[in-house]
């Protein structure tokens, strides 16, 4: 988080969500494909547009003032690690120093970049940006517990472009009997409520 | 009272208004560039004013130039930096959070070469500074200062936050190219042979540090009775003065960087400890022995490089030395013939033998000049029988027998090829 971030962004700020599409990935996409009962062919497509839409307007909620990006403004971002922890490191990409980011003639105070957005089950945060845990997973094939989404993100200052906040949340949904397309809805709406809690919550404490 | 708070209040608050928020070391260089860059359009401070505030506030800087930073200011990238350097520029930001994130740029700040580049932007009527040079695209010191709309005053505060320290002679190019490719430090070659000689003053006597003085009380109490008489005669110190002053004369080497010899040779002068009330001695002028002592010493050590100037070499030593005792005796200007027991006094042997051990440690200023500084533990005993004639058993010689000293000692040294 950066020293300067005292100010939480509040919900009538605007803000500009980019790099959704990017950061998708479904994994264990066969396994979804059998128990949703959609071929795998389409799989990730439906998935996609499904939890972008869900995101989208569970963002918007809050977000009054939302508008989204198209991720193609992203190739002009910068590679850039952030350190959380010890050992827990992001890699991020965010715009350069010295311009204002705008699309469409808009330019927003903040933007809402998503790094990673990964769908599956029993996947742990840890065992992905924990350099110290990362290449333990080991293929277990059971019955999984959880769906689970794991997603990082950087909230940017547009206006003085520095990363205010970047952090990586886990969202775990326990599934009984078979998943369903609204496990997937419900498990990107948590998402998006771990996200606005650490948006406002951390800055607060 | 009021006037002297008043004048802690306003030391107080120019201090505090004054800072330096981070400040890496940097170096440097007399006669050196310095480079002002800024986007304001009307900054208050001038370049050729700024470098006589340097002078002013360091003497020993020689004759810098300063310029305006055009080129960097044409930079558009530069340009762009510079800009959000003016937003983002608070005080307490640490500098890791200004650093220039696009990789051309930072490629620009190494290509800075020996030149001070100084980033100086106003805000809420503060002159914030922020030094760069070629080591790093982050600021290597950053700071701010009331703002006044006298550049001068601007100029002499910014210059004593920045400029204050020891500059250094500014490298050619060759140099700094030399400099570039040059290993690091403590990565350098060890030399295959590293010598050395000098001169040491010491101090030796019999008594062990940290050992009980019952050891020995009967040998430094002894005194010679009748030019031969001692209660015992095993070790020297029941004849001689122990504590005494030792000079050496050295000179040494060591194989690459760790195992080495070393020959020495001793000198140190002995009185015989006569018991004064022996009415015999009236007819003694002198009576001493001078020592001489030849040995080779066998050490390991490790160098260690400190600061550029200073090399640490602490070692540990086992060796073996001879000891020659050169008597010299007078007898005062008398007619009368000398007494029985001076024509028979005690005799030392040729020379005395044994094993040393030392440890200590030299200390290498400017990769020749040494100091050394060792403490060591010495023996000598004799274990030779005496000649001796046919039908006589050959016995073993016991005065001096087993002698033990101790010694400290200081030495100034040359060092040849320590690099």
């Amino acid at each position: 988080m950066h020293p300067q971030y005292r100010q939480a962004v509040r919900s009538s700020d605007t803000v500009a969500l980019i790099g959704f599409e990017n950061a998708f990935v479904l994994t264990r996409d066969a396994w979804f494909a059998r128990h949703l009962e959609i071929s795998r062919d389409t799989i990730f497509q439906v998935t996609e547009k499904l939890t972008d839409s869900v995101f989208r307007r569970a963002l918007q909620k809050h977000f009054t003032q939302l508008s989204v990006f198209p991720d193609s403004l992203e190739k002009t971002f910068i590679d850039e690690s952030v350190k959380l922890s010890d050992h827990i490191f992001l890699k991020i990409k965010v715009p350069g120093q010295g311009q204002k980011l705008s699309a469409d003639s808009l330019s927003p105070p903040f933007l809402l970049i998503i790094h990673e957005f990964i769908i599956g089950t029993d996947l742990l945060r840890e065992n992905y940006f924990d350099y110290t845990l990362a290449q333990q997973e080991s293929e277990t094939r059971r019955n999984p517990d959880n769906l689970s989404l794991i997603m990082t993100y950087t909230l940017w200052d547009n206006f003085k472009q520095r990363a205010l906040l970047s952090s990586a949340v886990e969202v775990q949904l326990s599934i009984l009997g078979e998943p369903k397309l609204d496990d997937l809805a419900s498990v990107t709406v948590n998402a998006v409520q771990t996200l606005l809690r650490e948006l406002t919550g951390e800055v607060a404490r | 009272m009021k006037k002297i708070l008043l004048l802690i209040f306003a030391v107080c608050s120019v201090l505090q208004a004054q800072d330096v928020f981070f400040k890496e070391k940097y170096p440097l260089w007399k006669d050196g560039d310095i480079l002002i860059w800024t986007t304001d359009p009307k900054l208050p401070l001038k370049a050729n004013e700024f470098c006589l505030s340097v002078r002013r506030v360091n003497s020993d800087i020689g004759v810098p130039d300063c310029r305006v930073a055009g080129e960097w200011e044409r930079d558009s990238l530069a340009a762009l930096y510079a800009g959000w350097l003016t937003q983002n520029t608070e005080a307490g930001t640490p500098a890791d959070l200004l650093r220039a994130r696009n990789a051309t740029l930072a490629e620009k700040f190494y290509g800075l070469g020996d030149q001070i580049l100084l980033f100086v932007t106003e805000r809420n009527d503060s002159l914030f500074t922020l030094l760069f040079n070629e080591k790093a695209s982050v600021p290597q010191a950053g700071g701010f200062i009331p703002k006044t709309e006298n550049a001068v005053a601007n100029g002499d505060a910014i210059a004593k936050q920045f400029f204050k320290g020891t500059p250094q002679r500014r490298l050619s190019k060759e140099e700094r190219d030399q400099n570039r490719i040059a290993p690091d430090p403590y990565f350098a070659p060890v030399p295959r042979f590293h010598s050395w000689f000098g001169i040491a003053l010491g101090y030796s006597q019999a008594k062990i540090p940290f050992t009980p003085d019952s050891w020995y009380r009967n040998k430094l109490n002894s005194r010679v009775k009748n030019y031969r008489e001692t209660a015992d005669s095993l070790s020297l110190w029941n004849f001689l003065e122990d504590d005494v002053p030792l000079f050496t004369f050295y000179a040494g080497g060591t194989w690459f960087g760790i195992i080495g010899a070393e020959l020495f040779l001793r000198y140190s002068k002995h009185d015989v400890k006569i018991d004064t009330r022996d009415t015999i001695y009236k007819e003694l002028d002198h009576w001493y022995f001078n020592r001489y002592e030849v040995g080779l010493n066998v050490h390991v050590m490790h160098r260690f490089h400190t600061t550029s100037f200073l090399d640490i070499l602490p070692y540990a030593a086992l060796g073996f030395n001879y000891s020659f005792f050169a008597e010299n005796i007078g007898r005062k200007s008398s007619k009368t013939p000398a007494s029985n027991a001076y024509t028979r006094r005690i005799e030392l042997e040729d020379f005395y033998k044994g094993p040393l051990f030392s440890i200590g440690s030299h200390f290498v200023f400017l990769d020749h000049y040494g100091l050394d500084l060792r403490a060591g533990l010495v023996h000598r005993g004799d274990t030779q029988n005496s000649d001796s004639s046919v039908g006589e058993v050959a016995e073993t010689t016991l005065i001096g027998g087993s002698t033990f000293d101790c010694f400290i000692s200081l030495g100034l040294e040359y060092h040849f090829s320590i690099q």
